[in-house]
């Protein structure tokens, strides 16, 4: 999978204050599976993922997807957003609906598949998931990690193009984090390439292949997992894989 | 005094004991003020219940009335109170003002106020000489705003990852409303719009002003050729509880059901 992104613009008004975001971002990168985007926070991967997943438009610029440009007309991200899939930081699972439900819910209402033929996918997608004996409780009944892999089943049913995840596990307690992450590098038996959003850098490191580091707006550094963690090109890669390492030993 | 006031509060907050013996003792209270009533009118006069009875066809008729004028100002209640809340969350910013506008008038007048000016001004204004249907819609205009206010106010309460988790599996605006939104609105709207709804009802009394022959107007009637006070407005009451009790019980086993 291609990603290419040309002199992307995108700032936000917040108290009245304009706050530039990317002045111009350039990049491009290929990779087969898993994609990680890297960076402190603040520095653009949450926005750049929300401009992937066509929930922001850019001020300016271009974003090729495998070769075919994203459209930012609302019509044409309409049909967008239906061939991708996105987890959030939260579950965001819609609380009135059961684990089935809330997984049935983009096959029958934005494909109109049958009733009876959704369910029956849905099932043989919880399943797939170790999800089955929760299949009939509701996100509130369900552990943070249950939930957020209930979100991964949901994206994941409709056979997108691609998944997006931002920040899947930053929610979570360090043992719902492992199951939520054990679930994501398991999902590559599913060949739907993945863009992921993350700190946990050591998960980035075995899961990843291409890694993009973010910094203010501009992309510091970029390469293969294996290059990137053992030959940081910058100072400011060098600090930020350092800091992390000893925040992730402390 | 507020210190022994605030003490008290809090007191009841914290102990659902003393809250049943406050029940308790305002039935209590509540039924002797009623023995007392009732003895008083007995002393005076035998209650005078057949004459009353004599009328039962008037307090029919006026309560069929009220049972008319409600179902339907409930129902256009609704629908214009859905309408006004879809337009205060249109993109169309004059629009919305222009709403909001509308809203501060009708909040601000009291009913009375409303049901004079548009019957006297507004329908002889445009020729329209039913009593009933203007009656009905005077209800329903007063009423809708209220609705309109709370259905905003239930959907404002739905975070926002809501909305944004719809967009991304690729539900339309209508999609979102119908699947995810209205859903969830309708548990914390449901009470409260009960309530309103339960206002309405009471609200139909002042139709009488207009000569609207409702229940209110019908034991006035009653009242005024009998001279039988208690005898007259008992069944007055009693007519209004039979219509809105069914709503506060309805609107709690909704509750219930819809409980996430």
């Amino acid at each position: 999978m291609n990603i290419t992104a040309t002199h992307l613009k995108k700032s936000f008004t917040i108290n009245k204050k304009i706050k530039i975001l990317f002045s111009d971002l350039s990049f491009s990168v290929t990779f087969d599976h898993v994609l990680a985007l890297l960076g402190q926070s603040g520095g653009g991967k949450t926005t750049l993922l929300r401009i992937l997943a066509g929930l922001e438009i850019p001020k300016h610029g271009s974003v090729m997807v495998d070769g075919e440009s994203i459209s930012f007309d609302p019509h044409s991200l309409y049909y967008y957003r239906q061939k991708i899939g996105v987890v959030f930081q939260q579950q965001n699972l819609f609380p009135h609906l059961t684990a089935l439900e809330n997984v049935m819910l983009p096959l029958t209402v934005v494909q109109r598949m049958k009733h009876s033929i959704a369910k029956k996918k849905a099932e043989e997608m919880l399943e797939q998931l170790q999800l089955t004996a929760h299949q009939h409780q509701k996100p509130h009944q369900l552990s943070g990690g249950q939930g957020q892999r209930v979100a991964i089943a949901r994206a994941l049913i409709t056979r997108p193009q691609f998944l997006l995840f931002d920040e899947p596990t930053s929610s979570l307690d360090p043992e719902m984090k492992s199951e939520v992450l054990e679930l994501i590098a398991q999902l590559r038996t599913f060949r739907i390439p993945m863009v992921l959003v993350t700190h946990e850098i050591e998960f980035a490191r075995k899961c990843a292949d291409q890694v993009l580091f973010l910094a203010e707006g501009k992309i510091i550094d970029q390469g293969s997992t294996k290059h990137f963690f053992t030959h940081p090109k910058t100072e400011e890669l060098r600090r930020f894989l350092e800091s992390t390492r000893a925040f992730n030993h402390s | 005094m507020t210190i022994l006031k605030d003490f008290l509060l809090k007191e009841l907050r914290k102990n659902r004991t003393l809250l049943c013996i406050g029940f308790l003792l305002t039935l209590v209270i509540a039924s002797m003020a009623c023995t007392l009533v009732f003895q008083t009118s007995m002393r005076i006069s035998f209650l005078k219940w057949n004459l009353v009875w004599h009328y039962r066809t008037v307090f029919w008729h006026g309560w069929l009335e009220t049972f008319f004028i409600s179902v339907m100002a409930l129902m256009l209640s609704c629908f214009f109170g859905t309408a006004i809340a879809t337009i205060q969350r249109s993109s169309i910013k004059l629009l919305r003002f222009a709403m909001l506008l509308v809203i501060e008038i009708i909040r601000g007048t009291p009913l009375l106020t409303q049901i004079l000016f548009f019957f006297y001004v507004v329908a002889h204004g445009i020729g329209l000489q039913n009593r009933l249907i203007t009656g009905i819609f005077i209800l329903s205009f007063f009423s809708s705003v209220y609705i309109a206010e709370l259905i905003r106010a239930s959907i404002e309460v739905i975070p926002k990852t809501q909305w944004e988790s719809a967009k991304a599996i690729g539900l339309t605006t209508f999609q979102t409303y119908w699947y995810v939104i209205i859903p969830q609105a309708l548990r914390p709207l449901l009470p409260s719009l009960a309530g309103q709804l339960a206002s309405l009802i009471k609200d139909s009394s002042l139709l009488s002003i207009i000569g609207i022959s409702e229940l209110t107007l019908a034991a006035q009637q009653v009242n005024a050729t009998t001279y039988c006070t208690l005898e007259s407005f008992f069944p007055l009451a009693l007519g209004y509880l039979i219509l809105t009790l069914p709503i506060s019980l309805g609107s709690r086993l909704l509750e219930r059901k819809l409980k996430v």
